[in-house]
């Protein structure tokens, strides 16, 4: 051992390659001391470090957008064009999260500091799990993402509904984080390994024996737990109800992105190999399942945080066909097209889904003015905001010329391309079913009286990020080439 | 430990775990597992089986080291104590990290000497947020 020198195993290249996650947790740590020394009065400086901290992050993300795969930390992390396309999801999410909770923290009485610093503590979990090459930096991530969210959806102390989704959130978020380890280390007691490109090979000649397939199915429980997908899926809609808005637009995009991420590249890497395809008929089940339920439910909610709670379980089942797309059996190179389209979907569900929930906060405090009835009338006594909403759900519903109609179109041609039709059949089937719900809320917007009530909570803030969010949606859904591109790009880097 | 090995050096063993998919060093494991719930069911099956049983008031009774027990234990506990409980286990955990790099030192250097500052430099983080919101001081 006198040999050992531990800088055999570090260098300083991984530090640069994990910079972004390593500022974040620099500037998280500084918000707080700043939150203890600096008088009440200059409290605004939180705000906009924490902006600062996640544009730099951003930026460093874009600067340095790789070529081709490297590795970092001896093969613990790798980065690639495909951890970086997430990761900037994940940012962009979390910068707009920031933008529109400035007024609602104020509002509900919520500490500022703490709240931005599990927030940046939790995206820095994100891009781990983004970044993630080996089954245990995966579950790190996943841990560190999901501590400090279980901690927000229960942020409003004071509000019984706030602790019930937290403790609902973390009792069961536990339990599957449990499920997830008890699969990895199945699969370490199969193969010797934890590391996704070693896996893939041990993998390729391993038979499918009855381990293999428990494995394999508490690994699916474990993300399909954090995709919200069903028959996992339980827990969303009160925790959607009951967390504080933000924190759910947070959630619902970056948990999202984050875990399907990860999983996408243990399916795609390690389990790409296997000769049988015993894991996509798993998968299609859960794909089918989230659509079919996740949308039809949503017709009979009239609470819109919950309406968008069983929309966003029929939007992992969506993401969960991109996936299925992008495998072979018995190939250890998949499709790209499939894991395109699945970042491509993320990037645009990002600005529909987080300029609705900017709606829901715009237009009422927590827990209250959330029915259909509350936005009844809105074109008429505020139609720009009417109209932005109305941009959103036609994205979600995947109607062009938005953003949401090329990344369902994306993903479907996929679906098709790989051979899974009936799969891209029940997508458009239960896509029309979305059309009613979402299309309900329009029409409370537009062709109802308005209700006397209407006491808005505009902030700067808010009003850019629905400007942006607006925007993004209908430009990008005219203009997509540059991020398929990138997402292609990254994806064809997976394999190298 | 040879006698475990002859225990379960049966060759149907092997087989049965190679039709499994488990590599057959995992034996040892499976062996030790039924040898731990051999050790804890036998002493529990053995007195249930030998043991009379003759029940009785005080037998019954909560044992409260010796003493007759006064009251209930479901008392309502200061909710206090329960910051104290994790600020406990955090700088708990802080030192059985800085066990084994302390064992290790001279072979980690410079290097292992800038990690573990670093390492403690956030958890002092902790523990100024800690002492600032007050959350050690025990009465307001």
């Amino acid at each position: 051992m006198t040999g050992f020198n531990p800088l055999d195993y570090v260098n300083s290249s991984d530090f640069l390659s994990t910079a972004p996650e390593l500022l974040l947790v620099g500037v998280g740590l500084l918000i707080l001391m700043l939150d203890l020394f600096l008088p009440a009065k200059r409290r605004e400086l939180i705000v906009q470090v924490t902006v600062m901290g996640l544009l730099l992050s951003l930026a460093i993300v874009w600067i340095g957008w790789p070529d081709s795969q490297s590795e970092a930390f001896s093969g613990m992390l790798v980065v690639d064009g495909y951890s970086q396309f997430i990761k900037m999801v994940v940012l962009l999410g979390a910068l707009l999260v920031v933008f529109i909770s400035g007024r609602y923290l104020r509002n509900e009485g919520i500490y500022v500091a703490e709240f931005y610093e599990l927030l940046l503590f939790s995206s820095v979990g994100m891009m781990v799990m983004a970044s993630g090459a080996n089954l245990l930096t995966i579950y790190l991530g996943l841990e560190l993402m999901s501590l400090p969210l279980y901690v927000l959806a229960a942020f409003l102390r004071a509000n019984r509904r706030s602790t019930e989704a937290g403790l609902k959130y973390f009792l069961l978020g536990g339990f599957s984080s449990a499920l997830l380890l008890y699969g990895i280390s199945l699969i370490y007691g199969l193969t010797g390994t934890t590391n996704l490109m070693a896996l893939q090979h041990s993998l390729a000649s391993l038979p499918v024996s009855p381990p293999l397939l428990v494995a394999m199915v508490l690994l699916v429980a474990g993300f399909g737990f954090k995709v919200s997908a069903v028959p996992f899926h339980l827990w969303t809609p009160d925790v959607y109800m009951g967390a504080p808005t933000p924190v759910v637009a947070f959630m619902s995009v970056g948990t999202k992105a984050a875990a399907i991420a990860a999983f996408a590249r243990l399916m795609v890497v390690s389990f790409g190999g296997l000769q049988s395809s015993v894991w996509a008929s798993m998968l299609i089940v859960l794909a089918v399942g989230s659509m079919v339920l996740g949308n039809v439910v949503a017709v009979v909610q009239n609470n819109v945080k919950r309406m968008l709670a069983y929309s966003a379980i029929g939007h992992g089942g969506y993401l969960l066909v991109g996936l299925i797309a992008s495998m072979k059996p018995g190939s250890v190179v998949g499709l790209p097209d499939g894991l395109t389209s699945l970042l491509f979907y993320l990037f645009g569900y990002l600005f529909a889904n987080i300029g609705a929930f900017a709606v829901v906060i715009y237009l009422g405090r927590e827990g209250q003015h959330e029915s259909y009835e509350d936005y009844s009338g809105l074109a008429q006594t505020r139609p720009w905001l009417a109209a932005v909403m109305m941009i959103f759900l036609l994205s979600l519903t995947g109607i062009p010329p938005t953003i949401g109609f090329v990344g369902k179109f994306y993903i479907f041609a996929a679906a098709i391309g790989s051979g899974y039709t009936v799969l891209a059949l029940i997508g458009l089937l239960t896509s029309t079913i979305s059309l009613y719900y979402y299309m309900g809320l329009g029409m409370y917007m537009y062709m109802r009286p308005p209700v006397e009530r209407h006491v808005f909570y505009p902030t700067r803030g808010l009003t850019i990020s629905l400007i942006v969010c607006a925007v993004a949606t209908v430009l990008f859904g005219i203009l997509p080439q540059t991020w398929v591109h990138l997402a292609q790009s990254g994806v064809l880097q997976l394999w190298h | 430990m040879e006698f475990i090995k002859t225990l379960f050096n049966f060759p149907q063993v092997h087989e049965w775990l190679g039709q499994a998919g488990y590599p057959a060093v995992y034996l040892g494991a499976l062996a030790g597992a039924v040898l731990a719930l051999l050790i804890a069911a036998v002493p529990i099956l053995m007195s249930v089986c030998l043991s009379p049983s003759r029940p009785s008031a005080a037998k019954k009774a909560a044992y409260e080291c010796g003493v007759p027990p006064v009251g209930t234990a479901r008392e309502k506990q200061m909710v206090r104590f329960y910051v104290v409980a994790i600020l406990f286990v955090l700088f708990d955990v802080e030192t059985a990290f800085l066990f084994p790099w302390a064992v290790a030192y001279d072979m980690l250097g410079l290097f292992g000497l800038i990690e573990m500052g670093l390492f403690l430099a956030i958890l002092i983080f902790g523990y100024v947020y800690a002492w600032k919101k007050e959350a050690l001081d025990w009465v307001y």
